[in-house]
């Protein structure tokens, strides 16, 4: 038997678990709102909010990039543009490819400008 | 119009004719009783003999009448019109996602290709039985809401994945068959079936809107199905093959 294990399961649980992240981040730094312990300083000294931060941003351009790859092999595909006009529809491959590059790019960019406040 | 009088909006597409489709508008006379779509086309036919759509066993099923009414995919010919049509008028189109051939008769190629996929037929290489394999009443209780399909196609193409994606998303009909030979106790290649379906595609694609379950004119329940087989795929390959022996 050949492994189960694959880029359909990981996708899924990457989204879900990610999702289950969010969700706790959300109720701890609500917390820390509340509670008047989120300051400039808390955020760029506490080094477990530093590192949970990290997390929820990685997570959330993972996250962003599965949703945003269904998005593009949804509609940027030749059958889905090819009822805008055909010319474009048989770009859909270059035109999905771009979409891609630019998304993950953006991600790669949040990440670097993120990190560089957070561990600067 | 006249109150006695029923207005039927139809998709009309001859690509031998037609450079484009077109909706056409006929007028009848309200029928006395109670009938179903597919009688209403009958009576259409009569009026205008070049209006084309498949229909067979007039009774729910062969499955060839799939078509959207009024919005909404179904049987033509287990569909009375007392519960489609509205303010007189009903409006018929051929099932949507699909190349149209002509009018209301759709090119179900894709539909077909995605089943055969599944390998829809028993797979077990140990030696048969002198009469046939048999199963508990338990294990045969699990096949029931799977085998009645009927592969209609009001399922898939009620299906936004499938419309996206009908060379690579399944579509809960097959699905629907998918599950049927994985829940079945007798097929030994579930670890194998199960890797065919791990794509991000083939069964992920489906985000559980429910459509299919909408429509499906046998009141089966595809999304369930599917919802099994992701479950089976999430287990751990050890339970898998686990659970395989088991229930073989």
């Amino acid at each position: 038997m050949g492994d189960v294990m694959n880029i359909g399961k990981i996708y899924w649980y990457l989204q879900r678990y990610s999702a289950l992240y969010f969700l706790v981040f959300l109720i701890y730094t609500e917390y820390l709102f509340w509670s008047s312990q989120l300051t400039f300083n808390f955020i760029t000294e506490n080094i477990l909010f530093k590192i949970s931060l990290s997390f929820f941003i990685l997570l959330a351009c993972a996250h962003a990039f599965i949703g945003l790859w269904t998005v593009g092999t949804d509609y940027l595909t030749k059958r889905a543009l090819g009822f805008v006009s055909k010319p474009i529809g048989n770009s859909a491959n270059v035109i999905r490819k771009i979409y891609e590059v630019g998304f993950i790019a953006l991600g790669l960019f949040i990440i670097y400008i993120y990190f560089s406040i957070i561990w600067s | 119009m006249a109150k006695n009088t029923l207005e039927i909006n139809m998709y009309r597409y001859n690509p031998e004719k037609d450079n484009f489709p077109y909706m056409m508008k006929y007028q009848i006379e309200k029928p006395h009783k109670d009938i179903m779509v597919l009688d209403l086309l009958h009576l259409l036919k009569e009026q205008d003999d070049s209006i084309s759509y498949r229909r067979s066993c007039r009774e729910g099923v062969c499955g060839s009448d799939g078509m959207n009414i009024n919005g909404k995919n179904g049987l033509a010919c287990i569909t009375p019109i007392s519960s489609v049509v509205k303010k007189n008028k009903i409006e018929l189109r051929p099932l949507p996602g699909l190349p149209v051939i002509r009018d209301l008769v759709v090119d179900m190629t894709e539909f077909y290709a995605q089943y055969e996929k599944i390998k829809p037929f028993l797979q077990n290489s140990t030696t048969a039985p002198e009469q046939e394999r048999l199963q508990s009443p338990e294990d045969r209780d699990k096949l029931d809401g799977l085998y009645e399909c009927i592969l209609c196609a009001c399922c898939s193409t009620s299906c936004p994945s499938f419309w996206w994606n009908p060379d690579k998303f399944l579509g809960p009909a097959a699905l629907l068959q998918a599950y049927r030979f994985l829940a079945d106790t007798r097929d030994l290649k579930t670890n194998e079936r199960l890797e065919e379906l791990s794509d991000p595609f083939s069964v992920y694609r489906c985000h559980g809107i429910m459509n299919c379950v909408s429509v499906c004119p046998k009141g089966l329940n595809p999304n369930k199905a599917i919802g099994e087989i992701k479950s089976m795929l999430l287990k751990d390959k050890n339970e898998i093959i686990a659970s395989d022996g088991a229930m073989n």
